[in-house]
């Protein structure tokens, strides 16, 4: 490449990388008119949250050096290899989320193409299902008074004939079914026992929640919960109970005399585990336990996760849900061709357009300038790969913290599947206009859904149909995540049971015959690519080049971003102080130059 | 008075900008031409194009101007929008009136959508709406019935999208009763198609709750079981279905007063005899009382989890108030086997223990409470 002359030796900032958060302050610090100067050692943009093309993907995870980075191709993709996006990124974002707030304020929705998720699926087998836990005794010690009285009765109390019926023909259904009939769009109710989580369903019946298979559809709303046929009375009224617990818990103005005792029963909860805090005051079989947690799309098991933790994760869930016209089922959004890739690519754009300069396949050294040059003050100096004759300058230098301070490990993979698994894509409202593009389906402890495949932490699998333009119609990728070393081989097995028990067009046990490609890498490989490769060696030399009152005052480094299958809640405020760092105050970040503020906001 | 969040001063505080406060005199002044304009061209009863197009500019820019709104139907009656008139020298009439319905539809296709831009920034102005009737009104007057109604399931296509954007909006609702009366004019009935809608929208998020849903219900109810020719038994099955549906959501969320208005007429609609809108008319009095002892008993059971839930007591009491006038109807001997016998002393604590509880947990309403006691209780 023909080194091409920069317009200037000196920099307001260079940022090291286009990962996520780098671009977003590539872009926020070149539209305050900051210069910006932005690199990223790789080709492409996105650094650890980049998309990639099929060929790209092979190449990427070969790259990693690791034995335990695998991709294998077991037949032939429908499409040409450029077709394919694949993403280490494929976040969902909640539409009550600090990201959609900041993009809606900064009028940048209409840069993205948004797709809705579609429900939550939980694995529990009929064994769990029936399982009571601590549900059927009257546990209730350390409850408030106001909040739960009186003895709890156990759940499975079948419905009896009204005695005011007494006749009630034989013919109509019984009263359960019949009321969730008339609750379905018109057509004539499968023969439904009304017993514990019922048959699975057809999809004609659009009352119950659906399930296929071990495969159910998780209850997320009070409308959810109060025409469930997989629910009884006492759990039900307890889960009603729990959601309220989570909304009133939130809200800062005392809506009813119990809502200050939900705020306060919360502190003096926070670190209890979610189960034991449950069972004490909102007893529910560990099932419907899982069920909600899976919810929360936490790594940890529902009987480790903080409740706090758990309570602010349902607490977005809910209040995201219904706010979607076309589709109010929907309580979160994903991106197209890539998801949090697109970030990257639009802000580095945003970041240009506004004046930066962007510089792929070129790394950073800091380096002392040559002795006949000015003194460089507390600038730092820098040396570009691709322009190894212009030595740099930066006033500041912002890059990801190294791999060293990086603390959670993941465990990822990644399938394509020559199946769309349909009916996990149905509306699941009659009121809905689209279909869901991405939905979620966990694999909860064994030990509370008795799954059979032995993981004692949840598994998540997020599964993204052709609508993202990431596949072939006919295909969908499914990307698979834990945080537990030894159970990253369960992730294969995972996917398996769950083509088993949904595609109509799979046998029992063939399930592994779906898979087209499949890939496996662990979050800590990621070190060993791209702009991260260098990172220890740049912080060594800046160490030698730079003081470290400089380095205090010029440095900035971003936390990598969470690998989390929610995009991190703590992005946008992260970058913007970083942003009054470097500005000197907080207005203006990432405001849009008046020439483009155009036509009107539309989400979707 | 702070208006959708705006305050008075905080319009003004607008204005202040002088660069925006010149802006504002411009537009001023052309607003005051235009309608000055308006005025001469119907003074004058000018019916043309011009007077349509100037119509049209004064409305985009305050639709709230109704008079405007009558001119511009004025011109459109004695301009483009005429009834058929088939030709006087025998040109085959068929050919000609597909032809008249063609142009005639376009132009209310035109008129509808001119209208819905200011639908999405106005959605609220009466005039808007009311036009809009009209408009679809012509398409009855003018057109024959099959084409007529395209134009009428559209707008019922639109309010669903209304609905759906705002499920609670009592407008919404009423223009959608009115577009389905029109829809089932001749001889067509939409009541379990309209019925299928409130299940669904009281199942999808946030339903539950959705006071006007479940009115609308109750309305399309006893048409809906008269239309199916349901007898008295499938009429009483239904009843125990709906009391079934209310059971499960008022069990999950006791504080939704929607579902207890609901309740409350379900049970008083069908405890008490005569009552037009009674899902089951000709249940005997033993049958009623023993429906109002199933729910009164159910909402002692509720009471238990949910022991400071006023609505639970509120229900509680005007129930076992109903009750007892029930038990004052004539009763046959055979039938007052199966009432259950009622120790009156443990009734009557009962009702005083949730009416103190009541005006313990609202004392605001000590008043009512101390009247609903008084005409409850059975005077000692």
């Amino acid at each position: 490449m023909d080194e091409f002359t920069l317009p200037s030796t000196e920099w307001d900032a260079v940022i090291v990388g286009t990962g996520v958060k780098l671009s977003l302050l590539a872009c926020a610090l070149s539209r305050a008119k900051l210069s910006v100067l932005q690199l990223d050692p790789s080709p492409h943009y996105g650094s650890n949250e980049t998309a990639l093309s099929l060929s790209e993907l092979e190449e990427h995870i070969a790259s990693l050096s690791s034995p335990t980075a695998q991709f294998k191709l077991h037949s032939t993709p429908v499409h040409r290899d450029r077709d394919y996006t694949f993403t280490l990124a494929p976040h969902l974002i909640y539409w009550n989320s600090p990201l959609l707030e900041f993009l809606r304020d900064v009028k940048m929705t209409t840069s993205f193409t948004w797709l809705p998720l579609g429900s939550w699926w939980v694995w529990l087998s009929d064994e769990a299902v029936k399982e009571r836990g601590t549900a059927k005794s009257g546990g209730l010690e350390g409850a408030m008074a106001n909040l739960a009285a009186g003895a709890v009765k156990a759940g499975g109390t079948v419905r009896k004939k009204a005695a005011w019926n007494k006749n009630r023909s034989k013919n109509s259904a019984p009263p359960v079914t019949g009321a969730l009939e008339a609750l379905a769009a018109g057509k004539p109710a499968d023969e439904q026992p009304a017993s514990t989580w019922g048959e699975p369903s057809t999809s004609t019946s659009a009352a119950t929640l659906r399930r296929h298979g071990d495969l159910r559809e998780v209850p997320c709303t009070v409308e959810d919960i109060a025409w469930s046929q997989d629910l009884e009375g006492q759990d039900r009224a307890n889960l009603g109970r729990f959601l309220r617990f989570i909304q009133q818990s939130a809200s800062p103005e005392p809506t009813s005399g119990e809502s200050n005792s939900s705020a306060s029963l919360l502190a003096q909860n926070a670190d209890t585990p979610l189960t034991t805090f449950i069972n004490a005051n909102f007893p529910l079989p560990p099932a419907t336990i899982a069920s909600i947690h899976s919810l929360t799309l936490l790594p940890t098991p529902p009987s480790s996760t903080p409740l706090h933790l758990a309570v602010s994760r349902l607490k977005t869930h809910l209040f995201s849900l219904g706010s979607i016209a076309e589709i109010r089922s929907a309580a979160a959004l994903t991106l197209s061709y890539g998801g949090s890739a697109e970030l990257c690519q639009v802000w580095s754009r945003g970041a240009a357009v506004a004046g930066g300069i962007n510089i792929l396949s070129c790394d950073v050294t800091p380096e002392p300038l040559p002795a006949s040059s000015s003194d460089a003050d507390d600038r730092i100096p820098l040396k570009l790969s691709t322009h190894p004759s212009t030595p740099i300058t930066a006033k500041h230098l912002i890059m990801e913290l190294e791999p060293s301070s990086w603390s959670e490990e993941s465990y990822h993979a990644i399938y394509l599947l020559s199946t769309q698994l349909p009916p996990l894509f149905q509306k699941k409202l009659s009121t809905d206009a689209v279909s869901p593009a991405a939905v979620v389906v966990t694999m909860p402890p064994d030990q509370d859904a008795k799954t059979g495949l032995g993981n004692s932490t949840p598994i998540y699998l997020q599964i993204r149909s052709s609508a993202t333009g990431e596949c072939a119609r006919g295909e969908c990728v499914i990307y698979a995540v834990t945080a537990e070393e030894k159970e990253r081989a369960l992730l294969k097995r995972a996917v398996e049971m769950v083509v088993e028990a949904v595609d109509p067009t799979t046998q029992t046990g063939k399930g592994s015959e779906k898979i087209v490609m499949s890939c496996e890498y662990a979050s800590g490989d990621l070190k060993r690519v791209g702009v991260m490769k260098g990172a220890e060696r740049r912080q060594g030399e800046l160490e030698k080049v730079v003081s470290e009152e400089v380095r205090e005052k010029r440095v900035v480094k971003v936390r990598p971003l969470k690998r989390d299958i929610v995009f991190d809640e703590g992005t946008v405020e992260e970058c913007r102080a970083v942003y009054e760092r470097i500005v000197g105050t907080r207005e203006g970040f990432c405001e849009p130059p008046p020439e483009f503020v155009g036509h009107g906001e539309e989400d979707e | 008075m702070a208006s959708h969040g705006v305050t008075r001063s905080s319009y003004a505080a607008q204005s202040k900008d002088v660069a925006a406060r010149e802006r504002e005199l411009k537009k001023l002044t052309e607003y005051h031409e235009l309608t000055a304009e308006f005025q001469r061209k119907r003074t004058e009863k000018e019916y043309t194009k011009e007077a349509l197009d100037v119509t049209a500019k004064v409305l985009k820019i305050n639709p709230e101007f109704y008079t405007v709104w009558n001119y511009r139907r004025e011109i459109l009656l004695h301009t483009t929008l005429l009834p058929f008139s088939p030709s006087p020298d025998g040109v085959d009439e068929t050919a000609a009136y597909g032809g008249y319905e063609a142009s005639t539809a376009g132009l209310l296709k035109q008129e509808l959508a001119f209208l819905f831009p200011l639908l999405s920034s106005y959605p609220k102005c009466y005039w808007i709406w009311n036009h809009r009737l009209w408009a679809l009104h012509q398409a009855t007057r003018l057109l024959s019935p099959p084409f007529a109604e395209k134009f009428w399931r559209a707008e019922l296509d639109l309010v669903g999208l209304m609905l759906s954007r705002d499920m609670r909006n009592f407008h919404g609702w009423m223009y959608r009763r009115f577009v389905v009366a029109n829809i089932e004019q001749p001889e067509k009935s939409l009541v379990e198609e309209e019925f299928a809608y409130t299940s669904g929208m009281v199942r999808g998020v946030g339903g539950m709750t959705n006071y006007s849903a479940w009115h609308q219900r109750s309305v399309l109810i006893p048409r809906l079981l008269e239309e199916r020719g349901s007898g008295e038994q499938e009429r009483m099955d239904f009843l125990e279905d709906e009391l079934e549906l209310l059971k499960r959501a008022m069990s999950t969320d006791p504080d939704d007063q929607s579902l207890w208005f609901y309740h409350r007429w379900l049970v008083y609609a069908n405890a008490l005899p005569g009552d037009r809108t009674a899902i089951a008319p000709d249940m005997p009095v033993v049958t009623r009382i023993l429906l109002l002892v199933d729910q009164i008993e159910w909402l002692k059971e509720l009471l238990e989890s949910h022991s400071s839930c006023k609505y639970i007591l509120k229900a509680l009491v005007s129930y076992v108030g109903l009750y007892r006038t029930l038990k004052q109807e004539p009763i046959p001997d055979e039938d007052r086997e199966d009432l259950d016998e009622v120790d009156e002393n443990q009734e009557q604590a009962l009702l005083k223990e949730w009416l103190d509880t009541l005006v313990r947990l609202d004392p605001m309403r000590r008043g009512r409470y101390m009247a609903l006691r008084k005409s409850v209780l059975i005077q000692e």
